[in-house]
């Protein structure tokens, strides 16, 4: 293994591992009371009730209710693993400062709608076969997400690439 | 590697996630199966406290954990020696780092056939790798969680013993992260050792 491999893999788990403890320091209540119904479920909420107008989806604290389904919002089930995952990627990559704050908020962008995409389906999940939410849940979300992002990852490290043989180029 | 090349390989992840996913999901229990043995001698070494027998019951892992000596739960409570207690996850949360481990490995674009070969053959320490670092400590995590609820129960603080924290960080997303870097990390290792 190359020194830039092993330095990546080394600064993205020890980050990943920091981000991890920072997160469980935050009270579950202020989660669930403030920062989930807030960030997830009303957005959440409105999508379902955009779509479906009939379902009537309210939001109470962390759960997204309906007549027919009720799906509670807990920790880890806001995508903050993922974000923890691509974050101290794009970090131990070691891109150019403008890379990594683009790479940054992208990405935060794109956990954030992916894992908006992941809530409304589980939604629909529990209110058409409340079977299938078992492994939906664990099973494959979970692993398509990782590889969703990794494509994200993958297409951002390019897109750094290409610009520093750009500017490399211009410069010699 | 340009655009046309990214986007095949892009399509080849997809399959070879989709493909690992279904065998998994209708036939995950064998290799689960097959790694019990192995968790359960993981699972003794890391405890140093219990017989493990672990088992398949219907969708679940099953840890049977009988201590060897008492388990003190409270200065005042313990779990007697000789006690079996149990925890489960499901067959399924088992696999979820199996299948990011080998869609990372089996995606990756080797050269030659020298390379994908060293390649399968590495994918085995990887494999027992993350399974010694996931399902072992998680069945422990969750044997410790019963101890911490029963310690809260009786109004007392407990430690978080290392099994219990170790199974917070891959709940959390270590079980995902923990397979994808040592997937990456068994291709660059593929990489220096077959390079000419």
């Amino acid at each position: 293994m190359d020194f830039q491999t092993f330095r990546f893999i080394a600064i993205a788990a020890i980050l990943y591992g920091a981000f991890h403890f920072a997160y469980h320091k935050v009270p579950d209540e202020v989660l669930s009371t403030k920062i989930y119904p807030n960030v997830i479920g009303h957005f959440a909420a409105n999508t379902i009730n955009t779509l479906t107008p009939d379902r009537n989806v309210t939001v109470k604290d962390h759960a997204i209710i309906s007549k027919a389904a009720k799906l509670n919002i807990v920790r880890g089930c806001d995508g903050s693993g993922v974000w923890f995952m691509l974050t101290a990627a794009i970090v131990g990559f070691g891109a150019s400062v403008r890379h990594t704050i683009v790479g940054f908020v992208l990405g935060t962008l794109t956990v954030y709608l992916i894992n908006q995409v992941r809530i409304v389906g589980l939604f629909y999940v529990i209110e058409y076969n409340r079977a299938w939410f078992p492994p939906i849940h664990t099973y494959y979300a979970p692993t398509l997400i990782i590889f969703l992002i990794a494509g994200f990852f993958l297409a951002w490290t390019r897109w750094c690439s290409k610009d520093e043989i750009a500017t490399d180029s211009k410069e010699a | 590697m340009n655009n046309k090349a990214i986007g095949l390989l892009a399509a080849k992840g997809l399959v070879i996630w989709l493909a690992l996913s279904l065998a998994g999901f209708f036939a995950g229990d064998k290799l689960i199966n097959t790694l019990l043995p192995f968790y359960e001698t993981v699972t003794e070494s890391a405890s140093n406290g219990y017989i493990a027998n672990i088992k398949i019951v219907e969708d679940d892992v099953v840890f049977y954990a009988t201590a060897l000596t008492a388990q003190p739960i409270t200065p005042e409570r313990s779990l007697p020696a000789g006690s079996t207690i149990q925890s489960s996850i499901s067959v399924l949360h088992a696999l979820v780092p199996i299948v990011i481990l080998f869609t990372v490995i089996l995606t990756w674009p080797a050269n030659c056939l020298k390379q994908r070969l060293y390649l399968l053959a590495i994918s085995i320490p990887a494999l027992l790798f993350i399974s010694a670092t996931s399902v072992p400590i998680q069945l422990l995590g969750q044997l410790e969680i019963g101890f911490q609820n029963a310690a809260l129960q009786a109004g007392l603080s407990r430690d978080e013993p290392f099994a219990l924290t170790w199974m917070l960080l891959t709940e959390g997303g270590g079980r995902w992260l923990l397979p994808a870097l040592t997937g990456l990390a068994s291709c660059a290792l593929v990489v220096k050792l077959t390079k000419p």
